[in-house]
């Protein structure tokens, strides 16, 4: 039997792995380096399958929009494409920020790629059963470059999306940065195709820096809010805690509500205060071990102290919640951490 | 002004303020500890969370060497600031 026979039965297997094993490992090493350990694998795997469900919906959109344009199809990939894949990879992620279930740049970027994945594999799989091209370099370059820049484009439209967010730029305006950015950057891929072992060196070299660096600037970040708002939660449980509460700017404030606020909300405001203090303490502290390795789960009252908290927020009111706006923590944040709590609680 | 060092039974006192100034000493002198080792806040003015980042960094690599640290005369609010952070996991407290 010449060796031609022995590799025979494994070019199917080698396509296979060619197609789809690139972007998962790209995927792992950015969930490896995710210090803080922000996002649980559950959460990889919805955001997959969220670059799944964007893959056959591109499917469909491109399969009825080509005949309309009348284009060929390389046009139609240049042009039409990239606008609307890089729309519904970007649709879950717009989710993903605006209902505050990112907190920095690490875990927007890594959703982010791992939507663009999820889309990648999905897109892949349907060649590998399409397309039966002996060559293995159609398999490397659908593998280490369209699979890997479908993982990167999402991932860019994710960070700048977030990073809008937390600029305070209205909704609309977000995508004007984040989309644009990805379709330009799915387009140029593709239109470098012309030489693609080229265009996926290329890739292969740009794409990790890119990647770490947005991963470095937003630990960065991380650690920073870890400290200021760890000392400033102490503080402000050290008023509370030693009653020295209304010779601070926040007692007066408090006191400045005159009747605009009843006494007994007043109280529950000063409660709702303490508590939110306490719950960030415990996830900023979960943070700090983790950093460090120690994977701990936060203190068991957390739950209750949740839902305590969604208690008092009824019980304060809309007035008493924006009566206390001025003197809150930044909200993003404040409810992702939250979020954050909830999560590792109940886990 | 803030100070680290060994008292006689070997227990390691920290006076004043642990904060970003003097975090460098802090971290400096718990790199160079070993095995168990005792920590005394009783004369600590305050810590800040660059202080507790310290700590913790050094309770892994002494808890990967089998070692660990015992943090003793922890004033009320420190205490209760610890374990809301969820540190009583890490740490023993005395």
């Amino acid at each position: 039997m010449s060796s031609n026979d022995a590799v025979t039965p494994l070019l199917p297997v080698l396509r296979v792995l060619l197609a789809l094993a690139p972007v998962q490992i790209f995927l792992l090493v950015l969930m490896a380096v995710d210090t803080f350990k922000l996002v649980r694998p559950r959460r990889v795997f919805v955001a997959l399958a969220a670059g799944v469900a964007a893959a056959v919906l591109s499917f469909a959109a491109n399969n009825a929009l080509l005949p309309l344009t009348g284009w060929p199809l390389l046009t139609f990939a240049l042009v039409v494409a990239p606008v609307v894949e890089e729309t519904a990879k970007g649709l879950y992620c717009d989710w993903l920020v605006r209902s505050r279930r990112t907190g920095f740049l690490v875990d927007a970027t890594l959703l982010g790629f791992a939507v663009g994945a999820g889309f990648g594999t999905a897109e892949n799989i349907y060649y590998l059963r399409e397309f039966e091209d002996p060559t293995m370099t159609t398999w490397a370059i659908r593998g280490l470059g369209t699979a890997v820049m479908h993982g990167g484009a999402t991932a860019l439209f994710a960070a700048l999306r977030h990073l809008a967010a937390v600029l305070g730029r209205p909704g609309w305006r977000t995508w004007s940065w984040a989309w644009p950015a990805a379709v330009c950057f799915h387009a140029l891929f593709n239109r470098s195709m012309t030489h693609p072992v080229a265009a996926t060196a290329v890739l292969l070299v740009l794409l990790p820096l890119l990647l770490l660096g947005i991963h470095r600037r937003g630990e960065r970040n991380l650690r920073a809010w870890l400290g200021r708002g760890f000392d400033r939660d102490r503080r402000l449980l050290e008023l509370i805690r030693e009653g020295r509460v209304l010779d601070s700017p926040l007692g007066r404030h408090l006191l400045s509500l005159g009747e605009t606020v009843p006494p007994e909300a007043r109280a529950d405001m000063l409660c709702l205060l303490r508590l939110e203090a306490e719950l960030s303490l415990a996830a900023k502290g979960m943070l700090l071990l983790r950093e460090n390795g120690f994977a701990t789960a936060p203190p068991a009252e957390v739950k209750e102290k949740l839902a305590e908290l969604a208690w008092l927020e009824k019980s304060v009111g809309r007035a008493g919640r924006l009566a206390l706006g001025e003197v809150r923590p930044r909200r993003g944040r404040d409810l992702w951490q939250r979020r954050l709590l909830a999560q590792e609680a109940t886990d | 002004m803030f100070d680290i060092r060994r008292d006689a039974d070997d227990t390691i006192i920290l006076t004043g303020r642990l904060d970003a100034v003097s975090a460098p000493t802090a971290r400096d002198f718990l790199a160079r500890v070993d095995g168990d080792a005792r920590l005394d806040f009783s004369s600590l003015d305050y810590i800040a969370s660059i202080g507790l980042g310290i700590l913790v960094a050094a309770q892994r690599r002494l808890v990967d060497a089998g070692g660990g640290l015992v943090l003793t005369g922890l004033g009320p609010h420190l205490r209760e600031v610890l374990i809301l952070a969820g540190f009583e996991a890490i740490f023993e407290f005395e």
